[in-house]
């Protein structure tokens, strides 16, 4: 992946040129894009013009709690574009994954991002531990509880990625051995007004994410459920959209993944299927533009809802 | 190894400069890589004496997983790193 964070000498579409997508490539992914959102496809010209605008919104990626799937399934889409598109739309001031600063150069790119007169937009990846003043959990001197509590009232609009920031995930999973929360529970925790868009699933579909963005750069704040989750993409069950949803109507049922009935694809419902619980879009959109789980044969586990590691288990009971 | 013929040493191989830094060296965090490392370096008149790396991270997912579905244990293993 080629970053070219702070360098917007050309116009973006010549720079995407330069990395061999044309017009026509890109505007696929706009109206891509569009759709995702549950947007006309006029609207595509509208999400090109807010990746394509010369104003660079400062993003700082905090990792705290976490396993860096979310950022891998970002930078993992499959049209090599998107992530390139993404951070060169934005500044994308601190990301650990992906910057080459290491140590108090790091720290320092942070002070710089955080103090810049245009206001910045934070993006948290990891659960924050807060047993014991928050010791589990240490970045660069500091408690992760002190940086949440520092950075994030503080920025414009605050993107919570994934299970963990959006409600703890794995860590504060039974018996929540380091009081993990996640970044809405904690606000509420420290009595702090700062809510987060929850772009939920354990990782998030990074089509889920870049609408968010683009969401919040052409249209502002887009319209949240009571998870906080954006309505566009978490406002129907993962069973609804399934492609199995036929078999389930016909009684089709699979009984064991050695079955008969598996290898046909029918609906798997009773070795363990939480779609009906589940709201998320994967149908629709699709890991890497190529598969989801119950397509390749697994039930949906409901990684996209609060508390999925205690509420969802054993992931093979049926509901 | 055909075709490569044996070369003269160079005349003279720049020695490694010595350095006589005395102190500690911290780097926090690490990046690019998943986690978050720490590493402190004690040196001494130019050597290193000590180094220690640390993991700043605890999640307790071995605690977690006590008593559960054995089958699920994938799906928790899975989110130790997901790089």
């Amino acid at each position: 992946m080629k970053l070219s964070v702070g360098l917007a000498k050309e116009g973006a579409e010549k720079r995407l040129q330069s990395r061999g997508v044309n017009r026509r490539d890109f505007m696929k992914f706009c109206a891509g894009v569009a759709a995702v959102m549950g947007m006309e496809a006029s609207f595509a010209k509208q999400v090109a013009a807010a990746l394509t605008d010369p104003r660079r919104p400062s993003v700082v990626y905090f990792h705290l709690a976490e396993c860096t799937g979310c950022t891998m399934s970002v930078v993992r889409a499959v049209n090599p574009y998107i992530d390139e598109l993404l951070f060169d739309t934005i500044s994308l001031d601190y990301q650990k994954t992906l910057m080459a600063a290491a140590g108090d150069n790091f720290k320092a790119a942070l002070e710089q991002a955080v103090t810049s007169p245009y206001g910045y937009i934070a993006v948290v990846e990891g659960g924050i531990p807060t047993k014991d003043n928050g010791i589990y959990g240490m970045t660069g001197g500091n408690t992760m509880l002190e940086i949440a509590e520092k950075y994030l009232p503080k920025a414009e609009a605050v993107i919570a990625i994934g299970a963990c920031a959006n409600f703890g995930g794995i860590q504060a999973a039974a018996p929540n051995p380091t009081g993990a929360m996640g970044v809405n529970e904690l606000m509420e925790h420290l009595g702090l007004e700062t809510r987060a868009i929850n772009v939920a699933g354990c990782p998030p579909s990074p089509y889920n994410f870049v609408g968010t963005v683009v969401h919040l750069l052409t249209k502002g704040m887009p319209a949240l459920d009571r998870l906080h989750r954006p309505r566009m993409f978490y406002s129907e069950t993962v069973h609804e959209l399934c492609e199995r949803l036929d078999h389930y109507f016909n009684f089709e049922f699979a009984a064991t993944f050695d079955s008969e009935e598996a290898k046909k694809g029918w609906c798997l419902l009773e070795v363990g299927c939480k779609g009906p619980d589940t709201f998320n879009n994967c149908p629709e959109v699709k890991f890497n533009e190529t598969n989801w789980p119950v397509e390749a044969g697994h039930p949906c586990i409901g990684c996209s809802e609060p508390r999925f590691w205690d509420q969802m288990t054993p992931f093979y009971k049926p509901l | 190894m055909s075709g490569c013929k044996p070369q003269a040493a160079p005349a003279a191989v720049m020695a490694t400069p010595q350095s006589d830094f005395t102190g500690p060296i911290t780097v926090d965090p690490i990046t690019r890589i998943e986690g978050h490392l720490r590493l402190e370096v004690e040196v001494d008149n130019g050597k290193v004496v000590n180094a220690r790396s640390i993991s700043q991270l605890y999640r307790g997912l071995e605690t977690i997983l006590k008593g559960r579905d054995p089958r699920d244990a994938q799906h928790f293993t899975a989110r130790a790193c997901g790089v």
